[in-house]
């Protein structure tokens, strides 16, 4: 090989290693670290602008991330737990994060038969008249069964006011307390209390 | 011979440079959206994020940020903006509080008066991708029947409110399936219902039902 070939060789090969380190350095100094912890989860995957950027079946993880990014951690829960997923913001520091999903929608709904009655007795304890004027209905628990939504329908004729509404209640220290007064839709500023995924479910459940 | 080896070196540092020119101007702007930043007065610290940048065309990803314009002796300005293609400016106006300032802004009186304007509209942009359903009310349906509009809360201006009026629990029921459709978010959208008094309320509250 002539040292003009053996130059040029060179000159390419330096080429593509400057282009490959500046963006393998490029990408470094712009990501940082994001920790997963999971519990009750028996796999996940974290999504970035829709595309899959790490899959594990690990209880703990790190990985480099974007910063000022949005991911998606999409999990499937283990038995009893929901299959769902978390969006995650991530600043221009390392993050830590503990994903645990809540109960599924098959176990949340046989707690709820359980709790009917005490629901139910909670409900018109807040406002005797709810029984008069409403059925109650679709008893939903959510997260860990620690929150309610139930369903007034109204049973009366059809008037100006029979719109159906909904109304959330809470279990604190095993007893059920409306937090949520019956209500056609909730605005989230209105229950800072409330976590915003029950208030999305309920209203979504309204029509 | 010579000339040969003259031309190949003259090659490949334009080649050096091309690479080199790719890499520090062209590849961190890649799926990035070009958006200038102004601001008056022109010596204003201009924080993105909580992280300082310079005013002038600045590369972003799309979404949301806050932008923040602050300088002694003039009361900061802060902007949420949601950063997409839409989106080419961004003008920050910190208003004067001291004479110094106020003399400041009085000189530069036509630079502010142009910026407020582009402010003003990246502001509106800002509603609209945050708020989309503002782009097709009012809106009317006489077989519902319901109407819908939307207002403002003087306390701030740039959280829209909708109102549904002219309606039955019926075209409520039509109302709300309506803005779902139309992918308005019906949690974070604060949605009042004009002629609803909720049975189960004290009368006095009625008004401000959801």
């Amino acid at each position: 090989m002539s040292n003009t070939r053996k130059y040029i060789l060179f000159f390419i090969v330096g080429i593509i290693t400057l282009i490959a380190g500046y963006i393998v350095i490029y990408n470094y100094l712009n990501s940082t670290d994001l920790t997963i912890n999971t519990k009750n989860i028996s796999s996940y995957n974290v999504r970035l602008s829709g595309s899959i950027i790490y899959s594990s079946t690990q209880k703990n993880d790190v990985m480099r991330v974007p910063k000022s990014s949005h991911v998606s951690v999409e999990f499937k829960g283990a038995d009893g737990y929901e299959t769902s997923s978390r969006e995650i913001s991530i600043g221009q520091s390392p993050k830590s994060i503990t994903v645990e999903p809540f109960y599924s929608k098959e176990h949340l709904a046989a707690l709820a038969e359980s709790e009917r009655s005490s629901i139910s007795k909670n409900i018109n304890n807040y406002q005797a008249d709810i029984s008069k004027l409403y059925t109650l209905s679709d008893y939903t628990l959510y997260h860990f069964g620690e929150w309610a939504c139930v369903t007034l329908e109204w049973k009366g004729e059809y008037s100006q006011n029979s719109d159906d509404q909904r109304v959330i209640l809470k279990k604190e220290s095993s007893d059920w307390k409306v937090v949520g007064e019956p209500s056609i839709l909730f605005f989230y500023k209105n229950y800072p209390d409330i976590p915003i995924d029950i208030l999305r479910s309920v209203n979504n459940s309204s029509f | 011979m010579i000339q040969r080896k003259h031309i190949l070196i003259t090659v490949a540092v334009f080649i050096l440079i091309c690479v080199l020119y790719y890499l520090l101007a062209i590849y961190p702007r890649i799926g990035k959206i070009a958006v200038d930043i102004l601001v008056n007065p022109n010596d204003a610290t201009i924080t993105l994020n909580g992280s300082r940048i310079s005013p002038g065309t600045n590369y972003l990803n799309a979404g949301p940020y806050t932008l923040r314009a602050e300088k002694e002796g003039w009361k900061a300005d802060e902007v949420t903006v949601s950063v997409s293609n839409e989106l080419s400016a961004v003008a920050l106006l910190p208003q004067p509080v001291s004479e110094e300032a106020k003399q400041q802004a009085k000189k530069e009186a036509t630079t502010r008066g142009g910026l407020s304007s582009i402010a003003a509209n990246a502001r509106g942009l800002d509603i609209r991708s945050a708020y989309p359903i503002l782009n097709k009310l009012p809106y009317s349906d006489t077989s519902g029947p319901f109407k819908i509009d939307y207002g403002f809360n003087q306390d701030n201006s740039k959280i829209p409110y909708l109102i549904v009026s002219f309606s039955t629990p019926h075209g409520r029921s039509k109302a709300i399936k309506w803005l779902a459709d139309n992918k308005t978010d019906l949690t974070s959208t604060e949605i009042l219902f004009d002629e609803f008094i909720n049975p189960i309320h004290k009368e006095e509250d009625a008004h401000e039902q959801y």
